[in-house]
């Protein structure tokens, strides 16, 4: 009996021991056996199945059923190898309950006849001349793929377990010559697939030959990465036993537990800062957003404000023609605008910051609506024909030599004068028509060239003088001191000088206290005046008249 | 059939299987759970993720008795302080991407001899959207890896689950942002395929639940946006949907709608059941 054993471990048990693929030569008996990854211990098992069977003469089922029975027993007498490790101990523990399992493919030899036992899917090849002339028991892999029958160790606690239909009996005529190849699944199925292959088997002298050959399958797929073992028996007569299997020394090198968690913390976190930079830009691109809004709403309130202010003055303008409209019945009623020539104001104290210029800008507000009569120098607008509390107010002329700084207090003061003696106005129109011809501007120049230093000297002003025989009112009294009634009844409150209405006549020493209140003295004198007073009379000779009047 | 075909594909510790669990850990998780009045929805979470991992760890014990790392484990909470963060506590706190035998060597805890890795825990906003972003991140990178020995462009595509008792809060109306981020993940992919999400929506009610359907629900918005954001089984999972007794077909989604606590528990096993 010539054989020659063929064998190698898959990279995964590492070296030749762990191999879960055994075989056994013995009494003109040989096998391969196969002990599967999915039970516990399967090699160990299948090498005690191996053994049982060279050893023990099968001949039909009982018989091999009766070795199986007997190899569980032994199988499951063993204790569990202790790792050392709780908890692979308790999976060693789990796995020991699933059984051992295995296939065996056997021959015993009986002169040129063998007689074949198959359980599972290690097959056999029967070569003549170099050619595969028959195959038990798969006639290709598709069926090998399809058997999943394996003797399992727990036979020994459920015979059901011992499935008839997978154990097969088959016989063979040998002639002088002949090999029988028997094979486990992976490298059967590759013969299987490429029955031209199997003679490079024979052709095999050393392991490391062999080993490269399998990488090389193993790699492209074409060998599953399994063990692989090949028992050829050659019918010769001869006797020898001839091993390729790997040296003591040799090892498959652990394949190595991939460090990704350094790669992949890196990875996750550049993740996340990139999702930190798109949330930081997003919130750049937000902050642009309200900056621009802010800007915008800024400008809205600029504008709303503008507009509300604008609105404002509009409305208050308007209300305050629509008023204007409806105290002047010579206006509201369309008939025409009172003319009336300027009158001469009530002289003005000019101080130091006199200006002789006369100011272009002064009307210009009021200037639009100029209804001219011709028969005037000056035209007046029937804008500047005002009406308060039946006062007529009359505008100054664009002539008017009064100081810039004071001309519109000048005007406004004259006004109220001339409001507060809209009475005195009316009725004594023929007062204000011989007065046409005093210019105010004469006056006024008058003034400062006979007395140039009232300019600069106001409180060196002569004193007042009122005649003692006529009587005289608060409102006539504001008026020769060209001070408002009210600014002036103020005053008078704040001395301690009562004052019971406008009207009310004044006695002197009420009359000298309040125009002490402005730092000048009172004449009461009857007729004469001195030539330094005339102009200061003329004026008051006009109160005067306008006083007689009323 | 190509060389790549998903039910070629191996999962061993040369080609592992990236699995990650989105743990929705916001405020409302602290309400009960299914009707029952005794465990809170956060507990059976924390639960099924625990037993899920063990089951994977059974998955990975050789036929030797020992462990491989053929699955690499994420387990990744939202709704603490509004953010995305690493579920795993203790010695594994903080990181991202764990192997199943680095799990089994730091457990946190034990009960009844089971090891557990995550606590109960509700916070209080639920940022799925950026659950789904960090998701994509780990993934992109997960995919990219390859050495001398290992190239995960190989492996099994990424199996991306999320649980969720509530619709995110930081996503609009729309969900646009959402859709947008889970299609990315989606065009992620191995030679094997793309990366798969499924999603599941627990409730605190006992309500008729939804289950790996095949067509749109249309309960209301929300059922369909996970509808549409999950992707199918794989054709070993439906195998394994159907052994438990669920009546589905090759179309169905990995989507569960109102379930209950057997429900989460299938789903979470089926959906990490690649291969």
């Amino acid at each position: 009996m010539s054989f020659k054993v063929i064998s190698i471990h898959k990279e995964e048990s590492l070296s030749y021991d762990k191999i879960q693929d055994k075989y056994s030569i013995s009494n003109k008996r040989f096998c391969v056996s196969d002990g599967t990854t999915q039970g516990y211990d399967s090699g160990k098992f299948a090498e005690l199945l191996s053994d049982n069977f060279t050893n023990n003469n099968v001949v039909n089922r009982d018989d091999f059923f009766e070795i199986s029975l007997k190899t569980s027993k032994n199988f499951n007498n063993r204790k569990v190898k202790e790792s050392g490790n709780k908890a692979i101990d308790k999976l060693r523990e789990d796995k020991k309950k699933k059984g051992g399992s295995s296939t065996l493919i056997g021959c015993n030899l009986d002169g040129d006849d063998l007689h074949v036992l198959s359980y599972g899917d290690s097959m056999l090849f029967h070569l003549r001349d170099g050619k595969v002339i028959e195959k038990y028991p798969f006639d290709d892999s598709k069926q090998l793929d399809e058997s999943s029958f394996f003797i399992n160790s727990n036979i020994e606690y459920d015979s059901e377990l011992f499935n008839d239909d997978a154990l097969g009996f088959h016989k063979i005529n040998l002639k002088k010559g002949d090999q029988i190849i028997l094979s486990t699944d992976a490298i059967s199925k590759y013969f299987l697939n490429n029955n031209n292959e199997i003679n490079k088997f024979n052709e095999f002298n050393s392991f490391e030959t062999f080993k490269d050959f399998i990488l090389i399958n193993w790699k492209q797929g074409n060998i599953e990465r399994d063990d692989i073992t090949i028992l050829i028996y050659e019918h010769d007569g001869s006797s020898s036993v001839t091993k390729i299997i790997p040296p003591d020394d040799f090892k498959f090198k652990e394949p190595e537990t991939p460090k990704l968690n350094a790669t992949i913390d890196k990875n996750l976190k550049s993740l996340n800062r990139e999702k930190n930079d798109d949330l930081i830009n997003q919130l750049v691109e937000k902050d642009e957003e309200i900056f621009y809004l802010r800007d915008v709403n800024k400008n809205l309130k600029l504008y709303l404000s503008i507009s509300l202010i604008s609105l404002f003055i509009f409305v208050a303008f308007v209300g305050f023609m629509i008023f204007e409209s409806d105290n002047s019945p010579n206006i509201s009623d369309g008939s025409s605008p009172i003319k009336i020539d300027t009158i001469p104001p009530v002289p003005v104290v000019p101080d130091d910051t006199i200006n002789n210029e006369p100011d272009p800008n002064r009307f210009d507000d009021i200037t639009m609506n100029y209804e001219l009569d011709e028969s005037q120098e000056n035209p007046v607008s029937s804008d500047e024909i005002m009406y308060d509390n039946d006062a007529l107010v009359l505008p100054d002329s664009g002539n008017s030599t009064s100081p810039q700084n004071r001309e519109n207090d000048v005007t406004q003061e004259n006004n109220d004068v001339t409001q507060e003696n809209n009475d005195v106005t009316q009725e004594n129109n023929d007062v204000t028509q011989e007065n046409n011809n005093n210019d105010y501007s004469n006056n006024l120049d008058d003034i400062i060239s006979k007395n140039p230093d009232s300019i600069t000297k106001p409180k060196q002003l002569p004193p007042i003088q009122i005649s003692a025989s006529t009587p005289i009112t608060f409102k006539q009294l504001s008026d020769i001191l060209t001070t408002d009634t009210n600014d002036l009844k103020r005053m008078c409150k704040e001395n301690n000088i009562y004052i019971e209405r406008n009207r009310s006549e004044l006695d002197q020493e009420t009359i000298k206290s309040i125009v002490k209140l402005f730092n000048r003295e009172v004449i009461f004198h009857s007729d004469q005046t001195s030539n330094e007073e005339q102009v200061i009379e003329k004026d008051t000779t006009n109160i005067d008249s306008l006083v007689n009047k009323n | 059939m190509n060389e790549f075909d998903i039910s070629k594909v191996q999962i061993n510790s040369s080609n592992p299987c990236l699995i990650v669990f989105l743990v929705d850990q916001s405020g409302s998780m602290e309400l009960t759970y299914g009707g029952n009045n005794t465990i809170k929805k956060k507990e059976h979470l924390a639960n099924s993720i625990n037993q899920t991992i063990y089951e994977i760890g059974l998955r990975s014990i050789s036929g030797g008795g020992d462990l491989k790392n053929r699955f690499e484990i994420a387990v990744i909470g939202y709704g603490r302080d509004n953010d995305v963060y690493s579920a795993f506590e203790g010695n594994l706190s903080g990181r991202w991407v764990v192997s199943i035998k680095e799990l089994f060597d730091n457990p946190i805890n034990y009960v009844n001899d089971i090891p557990i890795w995550i606590s109960p825990n509700a916070y209080s906003a639920t940022p799925m959207v950026k659950a789904f972003h960090n998701v994509h991140a780990l993934t992109q990178d997960w995919i990219n890896f390859k050495n001398a020995n290992v190239n995960h462009i190989d492996c099994h595509p990424p199996i991306i689950i999320n649980v969720t008792d509530g619709e995110p809060t930081d996503s609009d109306g729309s969900f646009r942002d959402l859709f947008e981020i889970a299609d990315e993940i989606k065009n992620l992919g191995t030679n094997f395929g793309k990366s798969l999400i499924f999603n599941c929506h627990i409730s605190e009610i006992a309500s008729d639940p939804i289950i790996f359907p095949d067509n749109d629900p249309k309960l209301d918005l929300y059922s369909s946006v996970m509808f549409d954001l999950s992707c199918s089984l794989t054709p070993k999972m439906v195998d394994i949907a159907v052994a438990r007794g669920y009546n589905i077909n090759d179309n169905s989604k990995g989507f569960i709608y109102n379930a209950g606590t057997r429900e989460l528990v299938d789903f979470l096993n089926i959906g990490s059941s690649p291969a």
